[in-house]
């Protein structure tokens, strides 16, 4: 672990993890109603907060971006790091939210501020939830990183990576939006999305061996 | 001593920026230990050159190799080896001295902390003042510091010297060439700043439009190059062992530029009349060269339009 | 004694350092038997690369100026190589032919040329005293 190397790419995704993080908490703590009854946000803020990410750690033109490539890192050392950093840029904004539901801070507020009808059944039902966001974070990084890379490279194979990606993220969505938690099609699209996230880790690690650092 | 391997092989190296051609067939072979200029005019292609020797961009024709293995692969197998300091490569503003310091010590195993407090830290930056408020000397002096401190055996510069005073440039150059001369690593340093450079220089490398139109030791060139003032009309002899690196018609004389391996005598041996002989410097050599590699480029655009 | 070394002339820097040690030897600035910096001494006080006063050091070897004794160093030979009469005479007649020629090109006759020969001989010598 090249903890200098790691730190400065967390450096970058600094003001993405201040504005989620504050975004996520809030809805988190004030949206009315179970979680589960607004599934759309979520997955829609991951997606937005994924890209974020990945363009935030992504920004192949830019000197910073060529002096880093220029110190002597292995690129695999560059890849895991980068992968770790956006993994805990994530987790950054994913423990605080996930803290406000397992803790009884969401159902305080809404039983106290609110006097909301489902109170004693609001904790359980949303700490399923919150399990579903981090798997979502944690397969569309890769997938995300994989498509960016190879839609950079303009000696690669262009578009083909980036629009597959594209197609799976909305297939996906589109099913974990219409189906519960525990029932069969949703756990497909996980296990789907978990193979592909693997995948993509891999390629993504062959790809930016031959990274182009025209800048 | 024992004969020199060679750190770099380029041969036939190219580039292409969509139809623009920035490198054409370079091919050169640079042993160790030695300090390397590499000269030309603005777009002559020296920082694509440099990006190929770091293996940072993919060639479109030809290759290199550094160490002996594929440039393109030494950022996967062999990557603290070459540090690099492009002209268009810089650190995030809020990063601090101290930062760049560590984070170099983290890439490279036999980092120098003790060079690189000495030098990076000397003439009055603070270990703690963000990168973005450096003067633009004390950017390149920290920078610089921290890529000769790297300890890696071959160490591409483009213009380092940028922006210091004259006691900093001469100070950067003479500690270039000590780490060169204790640890026998290679460097190659790209600088419009040929006074500079001629002090400490082992060999140069001139590109112009992409081309390299002239490679070789210093010191070989001193001997082998001459300027030749001919009165018009003064005819080569066929045959002759030397070659004409440029030519210039003024008004009442034809200024040439020859080399041979056989030096003065030889020059003054291949012209039927008696001409004016005398050495010449690396700048009037490296205007005379680009110049003429220029004129030929605007008459071959007339020839094609 | 103190190299110095003009990097802008055209001039071999190797061919610059042996014409000053020549000179150090004959004005008797460097004694017979005088040590030389080692190669990599003078290669860090020059700021030059190590081959090229290895190139030097061999040249002077080569003229029997110096002798290089392997892990000692390089010293001021005690005597001057053995030449014949006619052939320093030879010698030194085409180097005086040289300089007549580039005196006569900035104008100055042979007269002249001697007395500046004459006068930077007794400069010379001023030194060594």
């Amino acid at each position: 672990m090249k903890l200098r190397l790691f730190l400065w790419l967390m450096r970058r995704l600094r003001p993405i993890t201040t504005v989620a993080a504050a975004v996520a908490c809030g809805w988190t703590l004030l949206v009315p109603g179970p979680l589960y009854e607004s599934r759309e946000w979520p997955l829609l803020f991951i997606l937005a907060h994924s890209i974020a990410i990945t363009s935030a750690l992504g920004r192949f033109m830019t000197p910073q971006f060529a002096w880093l490539h220029g110190r002597g890192y292995s690129r695999a050392a560059l890849w895991s790091h980068t992968m770790a950093a956006a993994g805990a840029g994530a987790l950054a904004v994913w423990i605080p939210a996930a803290l406000i539901v397992a803790t009884p801070a969401r159902s305080f507020v809404h039983d106290r501020l609110f006097t909301s009808p489902y109170y004693p059944i609001m904790q359980p039902r949303d700490a399923i939830e919150i399990w579903q966001w981090l798997w979502t974070y944690l397969a569309l990084l890769p997938l995300m990183a994989y498509g960016w890379i190879r839609e950079s490279q303009p000696t690669r194979g262009m578009m083909g990576g980036w629009l597959l990606v594209i197609a799976a993220i909305i297939a996906g969505f589109s099913m974990l939006n219409i189906t519960r938690p525990g029932e069969f099609p949703r756990e497909l699209v996980n296990g789907a999305y978990g193979l592909a996230a693997l995948i993509c880790l891999i390629a993504g690690r062959r790809l930016y061996r031959a990274l182009e650092v025209r800048r | 001593m024992t004969e020199p391997t060679h750190v770099l092989v380029a041969r036939r190296l190219s580039r292409d920026y969509g139809r623009r051609r920035a490198l054409d067939a370079v091919s050169l072979e640079i042993p160790a230990g030695r300090i390397v200029a590499l000269l030309g005019p603005n777009g002559a292609g020296k920082s694509t050159f440099l990006k190929l020797c770091a293996g940072m961009i993919e060639p479109t024709d030809g290759g290199a190799s550094i160490f002996g293995i594929s440039a393109r692969e030494a950022p996967n197998s062999a990557p603290w080896r070459v540090a690099c300091l492009l002209d268009s490569h810089e650190p995030p503003e809020w990063a601090d001295g101290r930062r760049l310091v560590a984070m170099q010590a983290e890439a490279s195993p036999r980092f120098d902390r003790a060079f690189a407090d000495a030098f990076c830290f000397g003439g009055g930056i603070d270990p703690r003042q963000p990168y973005g408020s450096l003067s633009r000397g004390q950017r390149r002096r920290l920078l610089a510091g921290v890529v000769l401190a790297s300890g890696a055996d071959l160490i591409l510069l483009d213009e380092p010297a940028d922006g210091l005073d004259t006691a900093a440039r001469r100070d950067l150059y003479d500690r270039l060439r000590r780490r060169v001369n204790d640890s026998g690593s290679t460097a190659i340093v790209a600088t419009h700043n040929i006074h500079d450079i001629e002090r400490v220089a082992d060999d140069v490398a001139i590109l112009a439009r992409g081309r390299l139109v002239l490679h070789g030791s210093l010191e070989e060139l001193r001997e082998e190059v001459r300027e030749i003032e001919a009165p018009l009309g003064a005819a080569l002899k066929p045959d002759s062992p030397i070659e004409i690196l440029a030519r210039r018609r003024e008004r009442d004389a034809e200024l040439l530029w020859a080399r041979s391996t056989g030096g003065e005598r030889a020059i003054a041996a291949a012209f039927d009349a008696a001409p004016a002989i005398s050495p010449v410097g690396l700048e009037d050599l490296y205007l005379a060269l680009t110049q003429t590699s220029f004129e030929e480029f605007e008459s071959a655009q007339e020839v094609q339009s | 004694m103190r190299i110095r070394l003009d990097h802008h002339s055209g001039e071999p820097i190797w061919r610059q350092i042996v014409e000053q040690v020549k000179y150090g030897v004959a004005s008797a600035a460097l004694e017979p038997g005088a040590q030389l910096p080692s190669i990599r001494a003078l290669a860090a006080e020059l700021g030059i690369n190590p081959r090229t006063v290895v190139k030097a050091y061999e040249e002077l070897d080569h003229m029997g100026l110096v002798v290089m004794r392997q892990g000692q160093g390089v010293f001021v030979a005690d005597r001057r190589p053995d030449v014949t009469a006619s052939a320093r005479r030879r010698l030194i007649a085409d180097l005086g032919r040289r300089l007549l020629a580039e005196g006569a090109r900035l104008g100055a006759d042979a007269d002249e040329v001697i007395k500046i020969v004459s006068e930077v001989a007794d400069e010379m010598e001023r030194q060594h005293d």
